[in-house]
């Protein structure tokens, strides 16, 4: 008998079933902490100024960052920025440019127009042929690690661009709404919803039934996705080499789902609260989204059903862009909080989304007069600036949530097991560059990291920092991206 | 160069001349160029199709008859690309569409099962033959010892003896109302008068479920008198295993406790009627009965609809492998039923359209199977699989007929799918949501008017696009569909309705494309209209000439004081490095300026300066304001083309590469002037959508 979700829900209120983990106790006091990655998104670049004085070779303290500054009394100890790194794109970042800064932004590689393939370092003029891209650090991790939880990743993120209008340009849309990359031609498809998000992590076990009764249903199952593996085997030699990767690529998910039933760990109870209402994108304000997807993200990891995450909080440019009430009203430069010019004229600036803000230098259609162009563009700066303010903010939440949970025998918290590798796909969005990225990790990596630090690396490759932090979770790499080939040094404890 | 433009459609460059040279005002439409395209064009291959969540639905819907729309629901989304979420070179998979669609399966599979092959449930406990039961199912004694329940000799029969509760408890499978059936008779042993009036004492049979209210209290005459017959209905909530009570209620014992009833069982039962539809989509014979020829049969003939061709007996033998493996295993015969089912609804043949070539090795264009055919063109146009009609025209053959290939077209043309998705991509309302004039400045915009302007949009496509009207209506139609909110925010007389009806306007300053609120405050910022996002919609949407997106360095758009937004914009394209794509977007944009975010028309910009609505395209064309915009447009070749473009791009579902803009413009070359169900048949006729091609290894 096969059970639906909704009943499992129903019977179990709120303590549900969940992937069991070796007890502490049982793996011994010397067993390697339980690290975990994050990897988090926040779309549109960021004001770079504000964020760590556009890279100035004399930022050397967070306490310089005007962005971090509010978040360091909790968090102080806790952050480390990376300063200068970049990702190299030839040809030189042209068209699409948001769809390069998020495809590239977990695989340091580059996405190709006019079809969807990401490449290895493609040369300028002449894509057809170049080596396609691996899978994202993320998926790295994922695949590299022991499995220890019932997924290996999770992906989570907004509802893509795509529906606003199907038409993203020469670049397909895809590459605006996807991190995680399966490899260079599959993205890991996003849960969008956080209520189905929730059901497919705590739903969909059951606790009381037997061993035998599971088995049965494991099965049942796994008969089922054997035939269908041998199905699309069977049709493989029978198409081109296009069509052939294709069914290769249902196969590889199809194996990946027997995989998961077949070896996730069996559960144990975990407490986790309600089913989040079905929260969508607001675009007047998406703060009810972030928060719920950040309670989804904590749960995930406090009861250990996967060790790596990916969220965005939105995708890039602008058909997904949303305002932010919450960060800017009353928060204008005027003395009474306004986004007034000096002269008294309302320049709109709170009024309008995120992408068209972040493209500050631009004054397209502000056709409210401000005494000089300068003053305008400063304005729209500012607001860009508040914005990753907010972002953080929502951000610190739920860091202090993880350093409130404790995840280990000696007191560790939820916080220090965990990487956050956290920043934008692009750092100037205005021009959209992927030089000198912002780029803060969060948490202590396992005793991997120490925070409270700033790490310049001028010209440095972000890709580096990409195998610096594989090596840091054991997983040997050694090339990485366009040009990642050596771990970034002086980040991580060897 | 295999072939030249008659008209420059690059998408990859911002520096082509735009627009074919318009014919002075007065002049009469143009005639169609002569296609210039070097012949014989390539048809192309389209990439193995995955299903989208919409063709999922259907084909369920199709093969199953289940209308439950679970993929809708579940599945991730489909992304978009070229102007569709259906094209294939995007439809990637990756686990978690896996586990949704094995989730699919499974549930599909149930549902299929409970509509068209259960047979119903039926138990009944018998004083003769359920009275050694060992199993849980076995009736039991609530009370007090002694054996006297059961297999009670009275009036020469076995029954249940109930001076006390009886009761079982039962496996029910499903949600469903359960019929309970008790057959016996109770009687006082001594005779049952009352001490006060020597009358009867009321007597009644109780039945209750999960020891809720009885759901069956019946008064019985309280003599030996012949066995009686009492039924009730019963809902039952959840599947699992319910306890059924049974007992006779004596109204006065505890007042006056003379002798205690009896009541005497024969048999009772619990039913539940069969849930199979009376026409069912998949069922062929009475699997129960029917032994292996019936499995194969109903699981090939699943398979023939699941996969859109005929089935080799080793792909049946291979499903109904499952089904035997699932029975040896020890599954009951619906668990195994459904685990073909759902091996079925997993298979790549299922969830991808799978077109094959003969020889791999050779690139010669080559048509495609009667069955691929079948498949494109419902696919085309129904997002389903073929019907039966379709089917048949298929398996004989006849479907490679141009001439029956075009009347299965004329019959399938105009589907409410078609004309609702198509045009909520072309038409872009699924983007409604994104829409969000600043409410400090636009105090009346509201989610109503939003839904107005949608319907709109979708109405005014469906009038030109199902009904045999010129192409170009679509942008200079002189009707719309407003409620009196719309007519009242677009400053036109109210038709008196709140739901949207057809009107006629009298003047050019709104119908068609150009002056839908929809797209006008689609492509705004929530504080004032966007030149550039109204120009770039109408190049992309309507013309099939995307901009790129702006190059990395691209030198800032500056204000001063005292500029118009037109003015800044102006000394914007000056610059060589944005002229390319500025100089064909914007002047778009400005002669739509009359229309502020939230669509409404105003008649100065927020500072009240006059608006400036002229706008000059590259190639010389000039017009004023939305009236003249709209005759542009649809006398500009490039729009027939561009419609061109997206229905071979629709129906072939991959992104137009290769020879597909040349076939677009020959496409649109024959049918100038005409409907789109005219271009529609000569999409059908296309060798595009006919044949295909190998991919060759390089």
């Amino acid at each position: 008998m096969k059970l639906s979700r909704r009943h499992l829900l129903r019977g179990f209120g709120t303590v549900v079933a969940l992937p069991f983990l070796e007890s502490l106790e049982a793996r011994g006091q010397t067993s390697a902490p339980k690290q975990r990655f994050v990897g988090y998104m926040t779309p549109n670049g960021v004001n770079m100024q504000r964020w760590n004085q556009d890279t100035s070779p004399t930022f050397t303290q967070l306490s310089q960052s005007q962005t971090l500054a509010p978040f360091l009394p909790a968090l102080g100890s806790h952050f480390t920025m990376v300063n200068g790194l970049s990702c190299k794109h030839r040809p030189p970042m042209g068209p699409g440019g948001h769809h390069r800064g998020v495809t590239g932004f977990l695989t340091a590689a580059t996405a190709i127009e006019g079809q969807l393939k990401v490449c290895i370092d493609p040369p300028a003029t002449g894509y057809e042929g170049c080596a396609p891209a691996g899978a994202s650090l993320d998926q790295v991790l994922a695949q590299a690690l022991p499995r220890s939880t019932r997924y290996k990743s999770l992906e989570l993120g907004p509802a893509n661009n795509s529906i606003n209008g199907g038409n993203c340009g020469g670049f397909p849309c895809p590459y605006l709404d996807n991190i995680s990359w399966v490899d260079g031609s599959t993205p890991a498809a996003r849960e969008i919803s956080p209520a189905r998000a929730f059901d497919r992590l705590f739903a969909g076990l059951d606790a009381g039934q037997s061993a035998a009764a599971r088995a049965k249903r494991l099965a049942r199952r796994t008969r089922v996705l054997d035939a269908v593996k041998a199905d699309a085997d069977a049709l493989k030699p029978k198409l081109g080499r296009d069509d052939r990767a294709r069914v290769d690529q249902y196969f590889t998910a199809i194996a990946q789902l027997e995989d998961d039933l077949r070896n996730a760990p069996p559960p144990q109870a975990c407490t986790v609260g309600a089913r989040p209402n079905d929260v969508g994108l607001n675009v007047d304000d998406p703060t009810d989204y972030i928060r719920t997807f950040h309670r989804i993200l904590l749960l995930a990891l406090q009861c250990d059903v996967s060790r790596v995450v990916t969220f965005m909080v939105g995708g890039g440019g602008n058909a997904g862009s949303y305002k932010y009430p919450r960060a800017l009203n009353g928060n204008g430069p005027r003395p009474d909080g306004s986004w007034a010019f000096s002269n008294g004229v309302a320049s709109g600036c709170e009024l309008v989304k995120h992408h068209e803000l972040s493209h500050w230098r631009n004054a397209e259609g502000f056709t409210a007069m401000p005494p000089t162009p300068e003053e305008l563009t400063a304005m729209k700066y500012l607001a860009t600036g508040l914005i990753d303010r907010y972002y953080l903010s929502e951000l610190s939440t739920l860091l202090n949530d993880m350093k409130n949970t404790v995840d280990g025998p000696n007191g560790e918290t939820l916080l220090d097991n965990t990487l956050v590798y956290y920043s934008s796909e692009l750092s100037d969005s205005d021009t959209h560059s992927t030089d000198n990225l912002p780029i803060l990790l969060v948490g202590g990596a396992g005793g991997a990291l120490t925070g409270g630090r700033v790490i310049n690396r001028p010209s440095g490759r972000v890709a580096d920092l990409h195998i610096a932090i594989a090596q840091a979770f054991g997983v040997a790499l050694n090339r990485f991206g366009n040009d990642g080939v050596q771990a970034l040094p002086g980040v991580f404890t060897p | 160069m295999r072939r030249l433009f008659p008209l420059a459609l690059s998408v990859a460059a911002c520096t082509g001349v735009i627009g074919a040279p318009p014919p002075p005002p007065e002049a009469p439409a143009p005639l169609p160029p002569e296609p210039q395209c070097e012949h014989a064009l390539v048809p192309g291959r389209p990439p193995l199709h995955r299903l989208t969540r919409l063709e999922f639905d259907q084909s369920v819907d199709a093969v199953l008859g289940d209308r439950s729309a679970l993929a809708a629901a579940n599945f991730p989304l489909d992304p978009s690309h070229a102007g569709f979420d259906h094209v294939s070179d995007v439809q990637t998979v990756s686990v978690l569409h896996a586990e949704r669609y094995e989730e699919a399966a499974w549930k599909l599979a149930e549902a299929l099962w409970v509509r068209e092959f259960d047979p119903g449930l039926s138990k009944r406990w018998e004083a003769e033959t359920r009275a050694e039961d060992g199993g849980y199912e076995r009736v039991q004694q609530s009370c007090c010892g002694s054996n006297l329940y059961n297999n009670v000799v009275a009036n020469g029969a076995r029954g249940f003896w109930t001076a006390y509760r009886i009761f079982v408890q039962t496996y029910l499978d499903r949600e469903a109302d359960y019929t309970v059936r008790l057959s016996g008779w109770a009687a006082y042993p001594d005779g049952g008068t009352t001490t006060e009036d020597g009358g009867v004492r009321p007597l009644n049979w109780q039945v209750q479920l999960d020891s809720r209210y009885p759901f069956l209290s019946a008064r019985v005459a309280g003599t030996r008198t012949a066995q009686q017959l009492y039924t009730a209905t019963v809902h039952v909530d959840s599947p699992g295993v319910h306890q059924l009570d049974i007992w006779l209620d004596d109204e006065t014992r505890l007042s006056d406790p003379p002798t205690p009833p009896v009541g005497w069982l024969d048999w009772f039962s619990i039913e539940r009627a069969s849930t199979a539809i009376a026409t069912p989509k998949v069922r062929r014979c009475d699997l129960a009965t029917g032994g292996a020829p019936c499995v194969s049969q109903t699981l090939s003939a699943l398979m023939r609809r699941a996969y859109r061709r005929p089935v080799a007996s080793p792909e049946v033998d291979a499903v109904v492998a499952v089904y035997d493996a699932a029975l040896a295993a020890g599954d009951s015969q619906a668990e195994a039923f459904q685990a073909a089912v759902a091996t079925v609804l997993l298979s790549p043949h299922f969830l991808y359209r799978v077109e094959l070539d003969a020889d791999l090795t050779s690139a010669t264009p080559h048509p495609v199977s009667a069955h691929e055919l079948a498949a494109r063109l419902s696919y085309f146009l129904t997002s389903g699989p073929p019907d039966d009609a379709l089917s048949a025209a298929a398996d004989d053959g006849t479907l490679t007929d141009p001439s029956v290939l075009q009347s299965h077209a004329a019959r399938l043309w105009g589907s409410g799918v078609m004309v609702q998705n198509a045009g909520a991509q072309l038409m872009s309302t699924r983007a409604l949501d994104t829409i969000s004039p600043s409410p400090q400045l636009f105090p009346t915009f509201d989610a109503p008017l939003k839904a107005a302007m949608g319907r709109e949009a979708e109405l005014l496509f469906a009038s030109v696009f199902h009904q045999p009207q010129p192409m170009t209506k679509l942008v200079d139609a002189d009707w719309s569909y407003l409620n009196d909110r719309l007519a009242q925010h677009y400053g036109l007389p109210l038709p008196g309705s709140a739901t949207p009806v057809r009107v006629a306007l009298s003047n050019t300053e709104r119908g068609g494309a150009l002056g839908l609120g929809s797209m006008l405050a689609l492509n705004s910022t929530p504080a004032r209209p966007s030149q550039v996002l109204r120009g770039k919609w109408v190049l992309t949407n309507l013309l099939c000439d995307v901009p790129d997106d702006p190059p990395a360095a691209i030198p800032p758009l500056t204000t001063m004081p005292g500029r118009t937004a037109r003015e800044s914009l102006e000394e914007h394209a000056k610059n060589p490095f944005c002229a390319g794509c500025h100089k064909r977007m914007d002047p778009i944009g400005f002669a739509l300026d009359q229309y502020d975010a939230d669509g409404a028309w105003r008649a100065t910009d927020r500072q009240g300066q006059a608006l400036d609505t002229h706008g000059q395209l590259p190639d010389g064309t000039t017009f004023e304001g939305l009236p003249q915009l709209r005759t542009a447009l649809a006398r500009d070749l490039r729009f027939e083309q561009c419609m061109a473009l997206h229905l071979l791009t629709y129906a072939l579902a991959r992104e137009p590469k290769g020879d597909d803009r040349c076939q677009a413009e020959s496409l649109a070359a024959k049918v100038h002037g005409q409907s789109f169900e005219a271009l529609m048949r000569e999409v059908v006729a296309s060798e595009p959508f006919r044949m295909r091609q190998a991919e060759v290894q390089p």
